[in-house]
C-alpha cells in the first residue's frame, strides 16, 4: 500500500480548506460527489428535539448543505426520521445503499419520494452514510447518481472513508469562518476607532450606523442569512428604547424600536431576559410553541408580517414550492448586567439552513464586539455632553471669578452684586433653573437677599414686594433649613410628592438647595427650582455644590477683604509698637496680598487647563489641583480673619463640639493632600496617617472648634510640606496621655533649634533656614495656631529632633 | 523665540509655559524656579541670550536641603520681597544680557513698584529705573499684573520683541 494519501481525499481536504466561507461546504460536497462519480450529494443533519429510538423514532432530518449541478430547484428541506432511508441509516448506523430509486425497498420501506427534485433531477439510485458530528449531533452524507448504476461495494468503502472525514472537515470549516468573521469585524471597529481616536469630537451617530451596518453585512454573508439586524439603546437622547441601527433587510423589517417587554416579539424577550434564543424553524413556530416556550418562558412571537411570504419573495419560490427552515437566532449586546441592545440573524439563503450553537456562540462574540464599541462611543459621546457643561461652567465660573476679584478690590466689596452674578451663573449652566435664590439667615430665620427669575417679577408691585420679603422660620420643615442645618445638598425631582411642598407650590416640579458654607462655616443656601418638563441635568447637583461653595468663599473674601484695610492700620500700629522697620511692616501686607490673590487666579487659570486636558488623565489631576487653590485661599483668608481679631485683642471664640475619630483624619487627608499638591512633584513629599493612633478619640471625649481645629492643621501641614527635604515623609499620628489627646505632624527637612522652637509663635517669626526656602508668607501661620490652641484650653509644642521637627496640638481630655 | 520664566509657584509656572507653548509653536520655554538658580545660571544666559525674560518679583532663595547656599548679606537684608527686582539688576550687569526684555509678572500692585521703578509717562506697562529719565533705546523693561488670562502677557511679549527687532 503506498504511504501517500489517496487523490480524492487529498482533492477533498483541500478544497475544504482552501476558502473562508460557508459557500466551501458546498465545494466539498462537489468534490466528494465527483470522487465517486456520484451527481449529486446532501448533508443531512438531525434536528434538535429529534428523538433517535430505532424502535419509536421522532423528528426530522434537515439539508445542511447541497451540491447539485444545474440545480434548477433546490431539494426537499427536510424528512422524517422514521419514515425515509436516511433516516433509517442514521437510526441504524449503517450505511445503506439503495439500486433502483423506484423499485428498492428497505424494511418494507420505499425512499422517500415526495419531493419534485427527484423527478426534475431523475435521481435514480442513491447511497446514505450515517454520520456524527463533532458536536454530537447526527446526521447523514447521501450521494446520488441519475444512471441506473449502482454505487459497487468497493465504491461503498470508499464513501465511508470520505464520509469519516466530513465531520472534522465541517468543523474546520466553520471554525475558520467564525474565526475570519471576528477577525474581520474587530479590523472594521479597530479602524473606525482609530479614526475617531484622530478627531476631537466622537463620530456621529450616522458613521457609527455605518460602521454596524458593515458589521451585519458581514455577518450576514458569513452566516449566509437573508437578515441580520443590529438593535441598540442611545441612552443620550432616547433612553429606554432599542432603536434599530443596521439590517440587511430594509424591506422586511418595519419595525424600527424595540422595548424590554415580553411581549415585544423574541427581540423584546432577548432584551428583557439577556439571554440568546435560538429557533429552529420560525414556519413552524405555531406547531413548536410549547417546546420552544419551555427553553424560552413567556417568549411569544405573531408571525405579523408574513415571514414565509415575505421569504418566498426574497428567493423568488413559488408557493408550492418548499422553504428550508426558516432558523432564527440571537443574542443580546451586554456590558456586565446592562442589555444595550440586541443582534438577530434571520434564514439562511442556502445551507446550512440551521444556525447552530456554535453560530450563537460566534454571534455572542460579535456582540462582545460590538457592546465594546458602542460603550466606547457612548462614553465618548458622554464625555462630550460633560465637556459642553463644564465648558459653559467653566467660562461662567471665570467670568464669576473675575467679577467679585474686581469687586474685592473696591473699598467696600458688594455682596449683593456677587450673589446676583453667582445667580446669573446659575441659570446659564443648569438648564431648567428658572426661579433661583439666596437665602441667608437672619435672626433665626431665612430671608431672600437675591434673586434671579421672571417669577420674581411676576404680577404687581404689592405682590412682588410680598414674595421677595417672604422669610422662612428655620424651624419650619422647608429644604431651605434642612439644608442650612446639615450643610449637604437636597435634590427633590418631584415636589409634587413632598409633604411640605405639596399644594404650596403650585407649578414647581423639581428642585435643588445647595449650601452656602466655607468648611463648616455656613452662609445660608442657594435654592433652585424648575417648572418644565425636562429634568435638571445630570450633573445639576455637582455644579450647585460647586456655585454654593464658590459663594460661601466669595462671601467669605469679601467680609475679610473688606476689613484688611482696618486691620492694615491696626496691624501697622502694632508693628510700630514693636519697632519694625516701616519696610518690613509694608512688606507683610504686599504679601498678604499676594497670598490670597496669586491662589484666586491661579485656579481660574488652572479651570482653563481643566478644560484643554479634559477628558484626559491630566484633567483629573488639574482638578486636583484646582481643589488644593481654592484651600489654600480658604486658608489665607481665614488666617487674615484671625489677625484681625488678634490685631484688635479680641480673644478668638470656639464653637466646641466633640471631635470624632473619622472627622479628624479626613481633616488630616483632606489637608496633608491639599498641601502636597502645591509641592512640585519632583520633591516627592510623601505623607502617612497612623490611623489606629487616633481611635483614642471614640472612647475619651475632646471638644474642638472644628473650624478652627482644620485651619490650624492647615497651617500645620503647609509648614511640614514646605520645609521637608525631597523625598521624605510627613508622620501625622495621634496620641494621650491622662490628661491631653495629641494631633502630631512630624516631618524631615530644615532643623529648628530650641531657642527658635520658643521663638517661632510669635508673630513675623522666621528661622534663618526657613527664610531660605519661602517665597510668600509673613510668619505668621504657628502665631495664630497658638491663639486657636490657647482659645481650646490646649497647647502648641514644637519639639525640634536633628532634622525632624515634631509639632504637636494638645487638646484637654474631658472624661474616659 | 526663546524664553525664559522665572517663578517660584510651580502652578503658576506650569500653566504660563502651557500657554505660551500654545501661542509660541516651537519655541524654547526654559523655567528656572529661586533666584539662586537664576543667579548660578547668569553666565549661561549671557552666551545664549534669550528672548525675553518673564520675571516673578517675590521668589524664594531656594529649596530645602540639606546643603542649602547661604544667603547674600542684600538677599539676607531685603529678602524674598524684592527677588525679582535683584534679579533685573544682576541683568542689567551683564552687557549680554543688559537689554534681553523683561516683564515683571506678579501679582503686586503698581504701587508696589514704584519705590524702584518710575512708569514710563503714557505708558501702562514700560518702566524705566527710578531717577532715570525713559530713552528710546532703552533696555525694555515693562510689568504686568498676574491674570486668570494669558493674552495680555503675550501681547506684552510680542510689543517687545518686536520693538527689540526694529532696533
Amino acid at each position: 500500500m503506498s504511504n501517500q494519501m489517496p487523490h480524492h481525499i487529498m482533492n477533498l481536504v483541500s478544497t475544504a480548506l482552501s476558502q473562508n466561507k460557508l459557500s466551501i461546504i458546498s465545494g466539498m460536497l462537489e468534490s466528494l460527489a465527483k470522487a465517486v462519480n456520484a451527481y449529486g450529494c446532501i448533508l443531512w443533519q438531525v434536528v434538535p428535539g429529534s428523538k433517535l429510538d430505532p424502535v419509536d423514532p421522532s423528528g426530522y432530518l434537515f439539508v445542511l448543505a447541497e451540491w447539485f449541478p444545474n440545480k434548477k430547484t433546490d431539494p426537499l428541506h427536510d424528512l422524517p426520521l422514521e419514515d425515509s432511508i436516511t433516516g433509517a441509516a442514521v437510526l441504524s448506523g449503517k450505511l445503506i445503499n439503495i439500486h433502483n430509486y423506484h423499485e428498492d425497498t428497505y424494511k418494507g420501506q420505499k425512499p422517500y419520494t415526495k419531493d419534485p427534485f427527484i423527478e426534475e433531477t431523475g435521481i435514480r439510485s442513491f447511497c446514505s452514510v450515517p454520520l456524527k458530528f463533532l458536536d454530537g449531533r447526527h446526521g447523514a452524507l447521501n450521494l446520488y447518481r441519475t444512471e441506473l448504476v449502482p454505487f459497487s461495494p468497493q465504491e461503498e468503502e470508499q464513501i465511508k472513508q470520505l464520509a469519516s472525514l466530513v465531520p472534522a472537515l465541517y468543523k474546520a470549516i466553520r471554525d475558520r469562518v467564525n474565526f475570519t468573521v471576528i477577525r474581520n469585524i474587530n479590523k472594521i471597529l479597530n479602524q473606525a476607532e482609530r479614526k475617531a481616536s484622530k478627531e476631537k469630537e466622537p463620530p456621529s451617530k450616522e458613521q457609527v450606523k455605518k460602521d454596524i451596518q458593515r458589521i451585519c453585512d458581514l455577518v450576514t454573508s458569513t452566516f449566509q442569512c437573508i437578515e441580520t439586524s443590529i438593535f441598540l439603546e442611545d441612552r443620550l437622547t432616547r433612553p429606554g428604547v432599542y432603536e434599530l441601527m443596521a439590517t440587511t433587510w430594509s424591506d422586511f423589517i418595519v419595525k424600527d424600536v424595540y422595548t424590554k417587554s415580553e411581549k415585544d416579539g423574541i427581540t423584546g424577550w432577548i432584551l428583557t431576559h439577556s439571554t440568546a434564543v435560538t429557533i429552529f424553524d420560525l414556519a413552524h413556530y405555531e406547531r413548536d410553541k410549547e417546546l420552544i416556550q419551555k427553553d424560552y418562558p413567556g417568549l411569544s412571537w405573531d408571525d405579523n408580517l408574513d415571514i414565509k411570504n415575505a421569504v418566498r419573495r426574497v428567493r423568488g419560490l413559488e408557493e408550492h414550492e418548499a422553504l428550508p427552515p426558516l432558523s432564527f437566532m440571537g443574542v443580546p449586546i451586554t456590558m456586565g448586567k446592562e442589555v444595550l441592545g440586541a443582534i438577530r440573524c434571520s434564514v439562511a439563503k442556502e445551507g446550512p439552513y440551521y444556525f447552530s450553537d456554535l453560530a450563537k456562540e460566534i454571534l455572542r462574540l460579535v456582540a462582545a464586539l460590538i457592546s465594546r464599541y458602542w460603550r466606547n462611543w457612548i462614553g465618548q459621546c458622554e464625555k462630550q455632553e460633560d465637556i459642553r457643561s463644564w465648558e459653559a461652567l467653566l467660562k461662567s465660573v471665570r467670568e464669576m471669578n473675575r467679577f467679585v476679584h474686581t469687586e474685592l478690590t473696591k473699598e467696600s466689596p458688594n455682596e449683593h452684586r456677587i450673589f446676583t452674578k453667582t445667580l446669573e451663573v446659575t441659570s446659564e449652566v443648569i438648564r431648567g433653573a428658572e426661579i433661583i435664590d439666596v437665602r441667608l439667615p437672619r435672626e433665626g430665620e431665612l430671608y431672600f437677599a437675591a434673586t434671579h427669575g421672571a417669577y420674581w417679577n411676576e404680577g404687581n408691585r404689592q405682590a412682588i414686594e410680598k414674595r421677595r420679603h417672604h422669610t422662612f422660620s428655620l424651624d419650619e420643615k422647608s429644604a431651605g433649613s434642612l439644608v442650612f442645618k446639615t450643610g449637604r445638598v437636597h435634590i427633590m425631582s418631584d415636589v409634587s410628592k413632598d409633604e411640605y411642598y405639596k399644594g404650596h407650590f403650585d407649578g414647581i416640579k423639581r428642585m435643588i438647595v445647595a449650601p452656602i458654607r466655607v468648611a463648616d462655616r455656613k452662609f445660608g443656601v442657594l435654592d433652585i427650582r424648575g417648572t418644565g418638563e425636562v429634568d435638571f441635568p445630570p450633573h445639576a447637583e455637582a455644579v450647585a455644590e460647586f456655585l454654593g461653595q464658590q459663594l460661601g468663599l466669595f462671601q467669605y473674601l469679601a467680609n475679610t477683604v473688606g476689613k484688611l484695610r482696618e486691620t492694615q492700620t491696626d496691624l501697622t500700629k502694632k508693628i510700630a509698637e514693636q519697632t519694625l522697620l516701616e519696610e518690613q511692616q509694608t512688606q507683610i501686607f504686599v504679601d498678604l496680598k499676594h497670598q490670597i490673590y496669586s491662589p484666586i487666579n491661579l485656579a481660574s487659570a488652572r479651570l482653563q487647563m481643566f478644560k484643554r486636558e479634559f477628558p484626559d488623565a491630566a484633567a483629573s489631576a488639574t482638578m486636583l489641583k484646582i481643589r488644593g487653590l481654592f484651600g489654600k485661599t480658604r486658608r489665607i483668608a481665614m488666617n487674615l480673619a484671625l489677625i484681625e481679631n488678634l490685631a484688635r485683642e479680641k480673644p478668638i471664640e470656639v464653637d466646641l463640639v466633640r471631635l470624632r475619630t473619622e472627622e479628624l483624619i479626613n481633616m488630616l487627608l483632606g489637608s496633608a493632600l491639599n498641601s502636597q499638591l502645591m509641592m512640585r512633584s519632583k520633591f516627592q513629599v510623601e505623607f502617612e496617617i497612623d490611623r489606629p493612633t487616633f481611635d483614642v478619640l471614640e472612647t475619651h471625649e475632646v471638644s474642638v472648634d472644628k473650624n478652627l481645629l482644620e485651619h490650624a492643621i492647615m497651617n500645620l501641614m503647609d509648614n511640614a510640606f514646605k520645609y521637608s527635604y525631597p523625598k521624605h515623609t510627613v508622620d501625622i499620628s495621634g496620641g494621650s496621655s491622662k490628661a491631653w489627646f495629641y494631633i502630631s505632624i512630624k516631618n524631615v527637612g530644615i532643623p529648628i533649634s530650641e531657642r527658635d522652637a520658643k521663638q517661632c509663635v510669635e508673630r513675623g517669626f522666621r528661622s534663618a533656614d526657613a527664610r531660605k526656602v519661602t517665597g510668600e508668607g509673613s510668619g505668621i501661620g504657628l502665631w495664630i495656631v497658638d491663639h486657636i490652641m490657647k482659645a481650646h484650653q490646649g497647647m502648641l509644642q514644637i519639639i525640634p529632633r536633628s532634622k525632624q521637627t515634631d509639632v504637636r496640638l494638645f487638646f484637654p481630655l474631658l472624661r474616659k | 523665540m526663546y524664553i525664559i520664566i522665572v517663578d517660584d509657584d510651580n502652578l503658576q509656572a506650569e500653566w504660563l509655559m502651557a500657554m505660551l507653548k500654545d501661542f509660541f509653536q516651537n519655541s524654547k520655554i526654559e523655567w528656572v524656579d529661586t533666584e539662586y538658580e537664576f543667579r548660578s545660571r547668569i553666565d549661561e544666559f549671557a552666551e545664549d541670550p534669550p528672548d525675553i525674560i518673564v520675571m516673578d518679583v517675590m521668589l524664594r532663595w531656594t529649596y530645602p536641603s540639606e546643603d542649602m547656599p547661604v544667603l547674600p548679606d542684600e538677599v539676607e537684608k531685603e529678602g524674598f520681597y524684592t527677588a525679582g527686582f535683584r534679579c533685573e539688576e544682576l541683568l542689567s550687569g551683564k552687557e549680554a544680557l543688559k537689554n534681553v526684555p523683561l516683564i515683571f509678572y506678579t501679582v503686586l500692585e503698581k504701587a508696589d513698584l514704584k519705590k524702584r521703578y518710575e512708569f514710563v509717562p503714557g505708558s501702562t506697562n514700560l518702566l524705566t529705573k527710578q531717577g532715570r529719565a525713559y530713552l528710546q533705546k532703552q533696555k525694555p523693561r515693562a510689568y504686568l499684573r498676574k491674570s486668570d488670562e494669558a493674552n495680555d502677557l503675550i501681547n506684552l511679549i510680542l510689543k517687545l520683541t518686536k520693538s527689540l527687532a526694529v532696533r
